[in-house]
């Protein structure tokens, strides 16, 4: 074991291996900074670069990339209000206010700092797990995924502070919707009406850039004005990136508890990355004083998803190493990439390939913490971004979004669909429906269905009787129900 | 003694120009290649992938692109077009103008079930899509759990339900174990609704499911270290993957209607991974790109590259593939027709 | 404001309503294919009626737009947004958006040097790194060509 750490670390620093990893980087930050190039479909122009390269150079140069592309994503998140992906919906919410209130900075530094925390603690339950984690991953069977997604949904009524109902017709809107397209049992494509578009339902991509892109872009429009609307006054400077950054540290305790949340839920494959920002910003917001100004601009509704994001990735890479099953959309396509490159992950893998297998978890951890750093020396010229008047940039972000949506499928009907959801989107913005819960709604409602046909059939009526599926609704409900401790404890005691 | 220099000189100079013309008249010209290959040069050719980047078909059609572009000098460009699970783009294959500019890496296999059992947003006949040449045929096997009997008779012996996984009912994993079911005459559940078949695979590891029919190379993979058993190889020859593995006809006994139902299977799976275009492309375009597939699939340094990246070559020529697509979907009675239909999607479900 | 309000919640219990009777009439779909739509359909429409009540009834939760003294919108951005698609429909994928920042800046107060500038970048983002370096082919004709 201790040779196979060693040999990984004599790996990575192969010069080969290393000039990948620095190419990979700015041209990840670059492509992740682009509104509308969500991080799978940056992972998916850039694999065919990896054609004929070394195993370990061709999978750093992806890691790397897609670290970097991450921290982009959140950077759009907050400076422009535009997830780089559905993950980074999350951090729209308070952050994008912070930048509106001059203190883009401030989110950017924390934002970064965080994701670089988080990431080094999945790469490290990376490798704490690797050797061990069959057994585990083998007890998280779908009715165990079923309860997680209803977990996940359940923490949408969370998400929405000041109108909780208006969050919870968001969130059952977007469950209604992601049930459009073939039904996962019969393969009845459902209220496809005629359009062959409509066979697998409404798309991602269209959905979120409608959702969140479009309405930002019109307010830009109309307003003219720059996204810092107030706080113009004070000088850029990295004085607030470093604020944030300590920010992390003041709230270590939360910072740690998101990390460990995302990794954990990174590590079971079948729910995909997406409900661990959100559930990590729910359990934030329900441990912390004045639960009720999350979404105004609280800190910690930074902190929280960034370090579940990067945790999350991390834990991901363990059942796609381990057993060759993606535990997340990027990383089924990284799996894809093993196969370019000649190998194929699974137990056979790890029992060869150990050395390797870490060697990638020393990668992911060396690339989270430079993309965050190259990140933090680009954010004061990012941070300009939401100085510039609104009548300049808000065309530019349009045409990117277009571009962007077309790119990742070759679909000019995915850009109409842009412009029918930012309709949509714009309506739920101004009249306060919560669209990170209609996105949440829309990722988890097909995989609910999903799981709960399949757990039916396979265990009958009885199947949420199994101790990994009740300790997940115990661990859900406890979280849910933290605020009101006091109110439930004296019910109790008035019995 | 400069002028007799100078005439050697001249006489070699002619005597090289003489033969060299002789040389060119003589060398074989390829006058009627170069013109066929000549909408193929410096144009731009796409070549249509029906998943998501990363999978199985993209990455063949990854592969094979440069060779393309080496044989023909066109720029080779895979786009992309994920949908209606993978049958979107062939829709929209169908509908491109016939020039032979673009191709589509096609599962054949799913697209001539697809249209076997009428599926809604099926716009395409396979029976006029201009076949290219087939790239890839799979076996498939049969994989139990770790705690399931060890062979095939053990597995008919049992007295219970026996509950597949699959993601769909015409996915290569559901319509694969609604066969074996009928060929061994199983009392069996094909529970369907899992994302994808790494997921059908994991859900035999951890005892989820009983079995599963799947692709050789997977199976294989799923068998390593004992999380699962592979039992049997569903087809007429035995899996290079896996050769002490028993056929299913060798195992058991099979009377001749559950002969049929493996047989009609495993007829649909000869057209596999092709490469395709639309129909009504010209002859002569047509015969070219049959050519150029040919000589890419066949070139024992592209197979070895294959090999060694997971990616397996075994060409079979379209024509075969296209005889025996319309065989199918033409000759097959009503009445089996509906048997089909029966067996494939109601039979198994709960 | 009430009526606009009230509008949205109305309008999305007409649609899935409409779709949901739909579902079980007209295209017929089997119970365990319309289960889980009607289950999600069903309570959004239940919650959408208790919102419009409340709405009607003068209890209004903080909107966006209170809060925040977000900007009202202009009509004239709006048809600008919609533009876009025009230019993109009319002029395809490498030119429309090229000559929508031109035409764009330069009524928005821009200078004619950045106008062209941006244009111009434009068309080296989508030409020379999408179609060129990442091999993503933009269709460069007018989409009504294709």
């Amino acid at each position: 074991m201790l040779e196979a750490f060693l040999s990984a670390g004599g790996q990575i620093f192969q010069p080969a291996v290393l000039a990948a990893m620095a190419f990979a980087l700015p041209i990840g930050l670059i492509v992740g900074l682009l509104p509308g190039i969500s991080g799978i479909s940056a992972l998916a122009f850039l694999i065919p670069f990896t054609f004929g390269m070394q195993p370990l150079v061709g999978l750093a140069f992806l890691l790397a990339s897609y670290a970097a592309v991450s921290q982009g994503g959140s950077m759009t998140a907050i400076l422009l209000g535009v997830p780089g992906e559905v993950s980074n919906a999350a951090t729209v919410m308070d952050g994008h206010k912070l930048a509106k209130a001059g203190k883009a900075g401030y989110a950017i530094g924390a934002a970064l700092m965080a994701s670089a925390i988080g990431g080094l603690f999945g790469c490290a339950l990376l490798i704490i797990l690797l050797p061990i984690m069959q057994p585990v991953i083998l007890s998280f069977a779908s009715p165990e995924n079923f309860f997680l997604s209803l977990a996940g949904i359940a923490f949408i009524a969370v998400l929405s502070s000041g109108a909780p109902s208006r969050g919870l017709i968001a969130g059952s809107l977007g469950i209604f919707m992601s049930l459009f397209g073939y039904d996962p049992i019969e393969g009845v494509p459902r209220f496809w009406m005629g359009s062959e578009y409509l066979l697998d339902g409404f798309r991602l991509i269209p959905l979120a850039l409608g959702l969140f892109a479009i309405p930002e872009i019109l307010a830009l429009m109309s307003s003219g004005k720059s996204i810092a609307r107030q706080g113009s006054v004070e000088q850029i400077s990295f004085r607030q990136g470093i604020e944030g950054a300590l920010a992390v540290f003041r709230h270590w305790g939360m910072t740690l508890r998101s990390s460990a949340l995302g990794s954990v839920i990174g590590v079971m494959p079948g729910v995909g990355g997406t409900t661990a920002t959100f559930v990590a910003y729910a359990a934030a917001r329900q441990t912390a004083a004045n639960p009720e100004t999350f979404g105004q601009g609280r800190i910690e509704g930074v902190i929280a998803p960034e370090a579940a994001k990067n945790a999350e990735e991390g834990g991901a890479l363990v059942p796609t190493l381990a057993l060759g099953i993606p535990g997340s959309a990027s990383m089924a396509m990284l799996l894809g990439a093993f196969l370019v490159v000649g190998l194929q992950p699974g137990p056979e893998f790890l029992a060869k390939h150990m050395d390797l297998a870490l060697a990638l978890a020393y990668i992911c951890a060396l690339a989270n913490f430079a993309a965050s750093f190259l990140m933090f020396l680009l954010s004061r010229t990012l941070v300009y971004v939401t100085r510039v008047p609104g009548r300049v940039l808000a065309p530019i972000l349009l045409v990117f979004v277009v571009i962007g949506t077309y790119a990742a499928q070759n679909s000019a009907t995915d850009v109409l669909y842009v412009f029918i959801f930012g309709v949509l989107g714009v309506a739920m913005e101004r009249l306060n429906y919560n669209r990170p819960a209609l996105l949440l709604g829309f990722v988890l409602g097909e995989t609910i269905e999903r799981y709960f046909q399949v757990s039916l059939k396979a265990y009958g009526w009885l199947f949420f009787m199994r101790p990994v599926s009740i300790a997940i609704i115990v661990i859900a409900l406890v979280c849910l129900l933290w605020p009101s401790r006091r109110q439930i404890a004296s019910l109790w005691g008035r019995r | 003694m400069p002028r007799n220099h100078r005439h050697r000189i001249d006489r070699r100079a002619l005597l090289a120009l003489g033969l060299s013309a002789g040389v060119a008249v003589m060398a074989p010209m390829p006058v009627s290649a170069q013109d066929s290959g000549a909408f193929l040069k410096g144009e731009t050719v796409r070549i249509y992938v029906g998943y998501s980047p990363g999978g199985g078909y993209d990455a063949y059609a990854r592969m094979l692109a440069p060779h393309f572009e080496k044989r023909t000098g066109a720029t080779v460009v895979v786009e992309n077009r994920p949908g209606g699970q993978g049958l979107t783009a062939l829709n929209q294959l169908v509908r491109v103008k016939p020039d032979g500019l673009t191709m589509m890496m096609l599962n054949g296999e799913g697209a001539v079930m697809s249209q076997l059992i009428k599926q809604a947003g099926v716009a395409y006949d396979m029976g006029t899509v201009s076949m290219l040449g087939r790239a890839l045929i799979e076996q498939h096997v049969l994989i139990v759990g770790p705690n399931m009997p060890d062979d095939v008779k053990g597995l008919m012996g049992l007295k219970r339900k026996i509950k597949f996984s699959a993601t769909g009912r015409t996915d290569n994993l559901g319509d694969y174990a609604a066969v074996t079911c009928e060929a061994l005459k199983l009392d069996c559940q094909i529970i369907t609704g899992y994302k994808g078949s790494k997921e059908a695979g994991l859900a035999v590891m951890n005892g989820e499911v009983d079995a599963l029919a799947i692709s050789e190379g997977s199976g294989v993979e799923y068998a390593q270290g004992g999380r699962a058993k592979l039992i049997a190889t569903i087809g007429h020859q035995r899996s290079e993957l896996a050769p002490n593995v028993g056929l299913l006809h060798e195992i058991v006994q099979l009377g001749p209607d559950q002969k049929w139902w493996l047989d009609f299977r495993l007829g649909i799976k000869a057209v596999g991974r092709s490469i395709v275009a639309p129909p009504g492309v010209p002859a002569d375009r047509l015969q070219h790109l049959q050519r150029v597939w040919r000589e890419i699939m066949t070139d024992p340094a592209v197979m070895a590259e294959g090999a060694r990246t997971q990616r397996p070559l075994k060409y079979e020529e379209p024509g075969k593939s296209q005889q025996i697509v319309r065989d199918l979907l033409q000759t097959l009675p009503a009445n089996k027709l509906n048997d089909v239909n029966e067996v494939l999607l109601k039979k198994y479900s709960s | 404001m009430t009526r606009v309000e009230a509008l949205f919640p109305s309008l999305l219990f007409m649609i899935v309503a409409g779709l949901l009777v739909a579902g079980f009439t007209v295209l017929g779909y089997s119970w365990p294919v319309i289960a889980f739509p009607f289950g999600a359909g069903a309570i959004m429409c239940a919650l959408c009626v208790v919102e419009v009540a409340r709405t009607i009834a003068g209890h209004r939760p903080r909107t966006l737009s209170e809060e925040e003294e977000l900007e009202p919108l202009t009509w004239s951005s709006v048809a600008w947004v919609f533009a876009l698609g025009g230019f993109v429909y009319g002029l395809g994928f490498v030119f429309g958006p090229a000559a929508y920042l031109l035409v764009y800046l330069r009524a928005n107060g821009s200078s004619w040097r950045l106008s062209i500038a941006i244009g111009a970048a434009s068309l080296l983002v989508t030409w020379g790194l999408f179609i060129k370096v990442l091999r993503v082919l933009l269709p460069t004709q007018p989409l009504w060509m294709l």
